[in-house]
């Protein structure tokens, strides 16, 4: 997709973003024709609209749909596309059997996780030990707004006991792979939100400390502003080179590295950013406290930085081999 | 012997790899640890005849210049095999990497006729611009060329002229005019000449890097003086976009390959532990390091004007430089410090403590980003 166009449907995306509408989200794209634009170029339409959706704090229900859709298409079953993923409430490994939300107990899976979209009367897709499971519907299951940090997002808290008839288990290999690149897709899409919070923070402080005078000047020419936000910048830019390669080939350590960066960029952002804007930063009233918890909420799905930094390092010790990420040849 | 550049890049790389790894002529550069500085600087010299003989290094060079044809992806991939094949790259292709691109555009005469004999190691060139009173305020330096006859007279001072003792030539930047940066010429100089004195300094390694350029009325033939009189600003910062893309390139090949060493000789736990984390973020930081040049390698094969961005380059490169480094010492444990073996490494993790300083301060490059690319306002 050339730069014109891409530049023309980032303008239609934020207007569609920013309106004021009930539907969903996803129900708009498809209006606005997002099948068609999508499948132009995969890749650079969906990381635009989910590092827009950073910018613009969404709190659509676009991830679940993209990768439930995804798995549906990669079982063979289209109900899936209709399931709500579940996750554990941190993810710590890539591994399908780390950190699952369900362990079993007696006839039934014991569910404990959050949801990726609002899950009454839908079916479940989650991790467990040497496979996926889907379930019909989380009725009998407890479901709960997520409250603390960040509530503005669709997911809720899921606990309860499904019984083990209710629940199918794909333990394929192929549902092993599909869970795989499940992981690498949301990664992906993740580190691309991820970016879009910490372009937003990064460009509003330096409007912010631009306008802000102190001594009779603009705090933006102190050499100490200066650099918080050039340091902030320049780690944004690398993070988000390591994003578009990842987009490009989708693999696993690609989007591991790639949502790392992402995630360790967009921190720094905020912590930078709630330097510069001083006291008032730090209001209800000043909107930066919505991006911070976005930011903290985003790094929580899939990995968190420090975790996926520790999973990296621990990679390379084990196999002893350091892949190239990209390259000319 | 390669007389033509292969088809594509992968082609090439399949071609130089196979070269690399199976020809004997390679065997004294294949895991060559050189004891200092100079004598691998020395060493290595063989190796550039041998790549310039056989073709490989003409790759990626004009034709008219004595290159194969081909453009910088082509040396960058070069670059990438060479670290691949365990074999050190010679201190003489960065400077020339970095120095070559300004001759061929400013001064394409003398660059053509020139180049041969620095890519196959006769000739090597330094690059002289910082001064005693002028580092990172480089408009303030004050070497002076005066006119003499039909050429020009050299009087000044250069400092941290990295290779300069073992150059021929330097490429300098002096002022032939007014204060500032408009009144500053580029000239090309040679240093074995009656008026140049070059002594190395000692660096914090223990090897000799960089050298003062004394110069007391050297001679420069009026064809050396590159582009125009006062446009010496305009093509240091010229150069300074090769000097963030290709070193950049180069540094994260050296980055990985050093880390794949320590791997791979179980000179690191096997074990996650403490360090872990550590060693996944400045993975992280170089990979970002790595795709930021590749693009930049990109543009400039592509003769796009960058601007202020590579800035960023060298900012990302101090991040992985760093943290690189940090790390391979941390998970090295005390033998990092003094196993005899490792004297070769210890120099590579000493040189990156200069990160942050060389080729244009952490500070600079921070402030340029803030003012010149985020558009925060000068005082």
């Amino acid at each position: 997709m050339d730069r014109e166009t891409l530049e023309m449907l980032e303008t239609s995306l934020v207007h569609l973003l920013e309106q004021e509408d009930e539907r969903p989200l996803m129900e708009r794209l498809v209006e606005f024709g997002w099948d068609e634009v999508v499948a132009d170029d995969r890749v650079a339409c969906f990381g635009l609209l989910f590092e827009l959706k950073g910018r613009v704090l969404s709190n659509d229900d676009v991830l679940n749909i993209t990768l439930t859709a995804s798995l549906a298409e990669a079982l063979g079953d289209p109900s899936i596309a209709d399931a709500v993923l579940v996750l554990a409430p941190s993810l710590v490994a890539s591994d399908l059997t780390s950190n699952t939300p369900a362990v079993r107990e007696g006839d039934d899976w014991r569910l404990d996780g959050i949801t990726l979209a609002r899950a009454e009367g839908r079916p479940l897709v989650f991790p467990v030990d040497g496979g996926l499971a889907i379930a019909k519907n989380a009725s009998n299951l407890t479901l709960n707004s997520i409250e603390g940090f960040e509530e503005s997002l669709p997911q809720q808290k899921i606990l309860g006991a499904l019984p083990a008839g209710e629940v199918a288990i794909h333990a394929s290999e192929s549902a092993r792979d599909a869970w795989t690149a499940l992981v690498a897709q949301a990664r992906w899409l993740l580190a691309s939100e991820l970016l879009g919070v910490g372009h937003h923070v990064l460009q509003d402080v330096v409007q912010y400390a631009t306008a802000r005078k102190q001594y009779g000047v603009s705090i933006a020419s102190f050499q100490a502003i200066q650099h918080r936000m050039a340091s902030a910048h320049s780690a944004l830019v690398g993070a988000g080179r390591v994003v578009a390669q990842a987009g490009i080939t989708a693999g696993a350590w690609d989007t591991l590295v790639a949502k790392a960066a992402a995630g360790r960029a967009a921190e720094d952002a905020c912590v930078q950013a709630q330097q510069g804007y001083g006291a008032i930063g730090f209001t209800w009233e000043q909107e930066f406290h919505r991006y911070l918890k976005r930011a903290y909420a985003l790094d929580r799905l899939f990995g968190e930085f420090r975790n996926l930094e520790f999973e990296i390092g621990a990679t390379l010790q084990r196999t002893r081999e350091v892949p190239r990420i990209g390259g000319f040849a | 012997m390669i007389e033509s550049p292969p088809e594509t890049l992968a082609e090439y790389r399949r071609l130089l790899s196979e070269f690399l790894k199976n020809d004997p002529r390679l065997a004294p550069y294949r895991a060559y640890r050189a004891p200092d500085f100079d004598t691998g600087a020395r060493h290595l010299i063989g190796l550039q005849e041998l790549l310039f003989d056989e073709g490989w290094s003409r790759v990626g060079w004009p034709t008219d210049a004595g290159g194969l044809g081909g453009n910088p992806r082509s040396r960058a991939v070069m670059f990438e095999a060479l670290w691949d094949a365990d074999i050190q790259i010679p201190e003489s292709y960065t400077n020339l990497e970095i120095l070559v691109p300004v001759m061929l555009v400013y001064a394409p005469e003398v660059g053509r006729a020139l180049l041969p004999g620095v890519l196959r190691g006769e000739d090597a060139w330094a690059q002289a611009f910082s001064e005693p009173e002028a580092g990172s305020d480089l408009a303030s330096l004050r070497t002076r060329l005066e006119p003499d006859g039909d050429g020009w007279r050299l009087t000044g001072q250069k400092i941290w002229s990295t290779y300069a003792h073992l150059s021929k030539r330097s490429i300098l930047l002096c002022r032939s005019g007014e204060a500032g940066h408009r009144g500053l010429t580029m000239v090309l100089v040679d240093l074995e000449q009656d008026g140049v004195d070059v002594r190395p300094i000692r660096a914090q390694d223990g090897n000799n890097h960089f050298s003062e350029i004394f110069l007391d009325g050297a001679y420069v033939p009026k064809e050396r003086v590159i582009g125009e009189l006062g446009q010496g600003w305009e093509i240091a910062m010229y150069m300074l976009q090769w000097e963030r893309g290709a070193w950049g390139w180069l540094q994260q090949g050296r980055f990985h390959a050093r880390l794949e060493y320590m791997l791979k000789n179980g000179l690191f736990p096997s074990e996650p532990g403490a360090g872990t984390a550590e060693l996944g973020r400045s993975y992280a930081a170089t990979a970002a390091l790595r795709l930021q040049t590749h693009d930049t390698v990109d543009q400039l094969a592509d003769e796009v004007e960058l601007g202020p961005q590579v800035s960023i380059d060298k900012l990302l490169l101090i991040e992985a430089e760093t943290r690189v480094w940090n790390a391979m010492r941390h998970l090295g444990g005390p033998r990092f410090d003094s196993d005899p073996d490792l004297e070769w490494i210890r120099d590579d993790f000493m040189f990156s403590r200069a990160a942050p300083i060389y080729g244009g301060s952490l500070e600079i490059q921070r402030t340029l980003v803030a003012q010149r690319v985020l558009g925060m306002p000068r005082r």
